[in-house]
């Protein structure tokens, strides 16, 4: 098994958004947005990130779900938030710094019901995986031609990959 | 049965195992004749050919490759990775220019002289008033009353891409004239060849009515390779942009040029007079659009004059020639990349005080299709052809995709400066995508077309 950065970086996203790892990187990806947001998780969180995915890589063997405890529950409070600010970067296209995000965790949230959040780009817009998963498109951009919005959309397996 | 998606480089896998041997190579399309089954061509749609262009794209660039034809399909040897796709892609751009460009009472490319493409069915022909049926294949281009009797040049009749850009109809983006340095609009014709003039014709897609009772879908005839060199061609379409030659500044030989008549059709408002003029054009922009059995969603070739316009990077570093067809390199605070000011009247030229586009190229090429160029180019030499280079193909990732029917296209942006010139960038849903522009093209009931707008120009018979 490969372990470069982007190939510890697609799995651990895989393991936390559970979506497949063939629709999070396909083989042939002319977009390309993982390599946008490892870089952007690279640059955002310089100390916190190689160390999330040398957690990763030390347990990439267990199931799925007991990586998922490990990281989100057994590594400490900046790995965990860490992992959520990933885990909304594929999933809205945005960046949500994870201080942020751990001021919202507490006993007294900041009143903005939204944490501050940059998106990222305008591809990242259009990939976020929150639309995908609930067989849609953002605002203003699909894929799907015309005359889609009278049929079923796709099956959600289409959409993000996996099941049986 | 419950349908399971199997990861792209498992099924390119399985195929590389499985794929029969072309010319020593192994073919990308005999991937999609695995997963889908060989479509039976209707012959008197699509007829079987037994030349096919097989050439595969790792083959040293050398003058034999002129002569070597129409590719049928995409040829591709392993491995399939992105960019060694596009090289694909590009390769069998070049292959498509070369065999199309070839002069149509047969030879090699090379002298320049009226192209296969030329002779081609005009849309013009194809959807005709009140949804009458086109003349046969083959038949002479039908004449507007306006134009002089007694000479056979072609007639050029649109002045943008899109149809109607001077009425209110159909404009799909805000496509406005593109003027050269001499003050002269650009104009455009849009032909199909013989499979899928055909399709259209025997399915009566030519009339409103028609297509009203075509059960559909839409499903153009695909260009395949079944064994050897025997396939099908598969629908084309070729989308042309001229502009006109001042003999007295440029010369002939450095463009593909031809004499033709312009036809400027009449209009109300604002008031445009009905007008035929002889005139010497230079082509300056070529698509060359290609329905595969591999690439349902056709496969987009675009070409353009190596002068047209500077990159934006060439502008930044200063890096420009003395020249270019649609750029002022001494004009330093002339609008870029604007439409011209209204009104658009193409009989008043030169356009009035002495307007010209000031136009950049915001996508540069990749090194990779610079590299190509190069060394098609260096097998033109003396040639009208060498003065053109390929921008880029796109082409789908994933042509199966149900989640994206343009098939995840690659690049996600292309546009041809002289074709797409004011929609250039990589702003999604906004910028010049090919696939998933045409992927919203419908007939005129509102049922897709198969990546084609041309059915949105049949008309009724009432």
């Amino acid at each position: 098994m490969s372990d470069t950065p982007m190939d510890l970086f697609v799995a651990l996203s895989a393991v936390l958004t559970g979506i497949d790892k063939s629709k999070l990187a396909p083989s042939l990806d002319p977009v390309n947005i993982k390599k946008t947001y490892l870089e952007y998780a690279q640059n955002k969180a310089v100390n916190e990130f190689p160390k999330l995915l040398d957690i990763y890589q030390r347990n990439q063997s267990l199931p799925a779900a007991q990586v998922g405890d490990i990281i989100l529950n057994q590594s400490g409070d900046d790995i965990c938030y860490l992992a959520r600010s990933v885990m909304l970067m594929w999933y809205l296209g945005s960046w949500y710094d994870p201080t942020e995000l751990k001021k919202y965790n507490g006993q007294h949230p900041p009143s903005d019901p939204v944490p501050a959040f940059a998106v990222i780009s305008s591809d990242a817009y259009t990939r976020g995986w929150t639309w995908s998963v609930a067989q849609a498109h953002p605002m203003g951009y699909s894929n799907l031609q015309h005359g889609y919005w009278s049929t079923l959309p796709p099956s959600l397996q289409d959409f993000i990959g996996g099941g049986s | 049965m419950k349908i399971r998606l199997i990861p792209v480089m498992t099924v390119l896998g399985v195929v590389a195992l499985l794929a029969p041997v072309v010319g020593g190579q192994q073919t990308r399309e005999a991937q999609t004749q695995t997963q889908q089954g060989a479509s039976k061509p209707t012959s008197s749609i699509n007829p079987e050919v037994t030349n096919c262009n097989v050439t595969p794209p790792n083959v040293p660039i050398d003058p034999s490759v002129l002569a070597s034809g129409l590719p049928c399909t995409l040829s591709a040897v392993p491995p399939f990775n992105l960019d060694n796709l596009q090289h694909a892609f590009d390769f069998n751009s070049w292959l498509t220019f070369l065999a199309l460009n070839s002069p149509a009472l047969g030879g090699t490319i090379g002298k320049d002289a009226p192209t296969i493409w030329q002779n081609w069915a005009e849309v013009e022909d194809v959807f005709l008033p009140h949804g009458r049926p086109p003349q046969p294949w083959g038949a002479p281009p039908i004449r507007p009353a306006i134009c002089p009797a007694g000479t056979s040049l072609p007639i050029l009749r649109m002045v943008g891409k899109t149809p109607d850009v001077l009425s209110t109809v159909i404009q799909p983006f805000n496509t406005g004239p593109l003027i050269d340095q001499n003050g002269q609009y650009v104009h455009y014709e849009i032909v199909i060849n013989q499979p899928m003039f055909e399709y259209i014709l025997q399915n009566h897609l030519y009339s409103q009515e028609g297509q009203a009772n075509f059960p559909g879908p839409t499903d153009f005839p695909q260009g395949s390779l079944n064994q050897g060199r025997t396939g099908t061609i598969g629908a084309i379409v070729v989308k042309a942009s001229w502009k006109v030659l001042d003999l007295s500044k440029e010369k002939a030989s450095d463009f593909h040029s031809a004499n033709v008549l312009i036809y400027i059709a009449p209009q109300e408002n604002p008031k445009i007079q009905e007008k035929c003029y002889a005139a010497t054009v230079g082509l300056v922009g070529l698509h060359i659009v290609h329905r595969t059995q591999g690439e349902p969603q056709w496969i987009w070739s675009t070409f353009e004059h190596v002068d047209n316009d500077p990159t934006l990077s060439d502008v930044k570093a200063n890096q420009l020639k003395g020249h270019y067809n649609f750029f002022n390199p001494k004009c330093a605070d002339c609008d870029v990349n604007h439409q011209p000011p209204r009104p658009w009247n193409p009989n008043i030229v030169p356009f009035p005080k002495g307007y010209a586009s000031q136009i950049v190229r915001l996508i540069d090429l990749t090194d990779e299709a610079k590299k190509l160029n190069t060394s098609f180019q260096g097998i033109l030499p003396g040639s009208v052809w060498q003065h053109y280079m390929l921008v880029s193909t796109q082409w789908p990732t994933d042509a199966q995709s149900k989640t994206d029917p343009n098939g995840v296209p690659a690049p996600t942006f292309l546009g041809n400066s002289t074709l797409e010139t004011y929609i250039q960038g990589i702003v999604p849903q906004s910028s010049s995508s090919c696939m998933a522009c045409h992927g919203n093209a419908t007939d005129t009931n509102g049922r897709p077309s198969n990546f084609t707008f041309v059915l949105e120009r049949a008309q009724s018979s009432h």
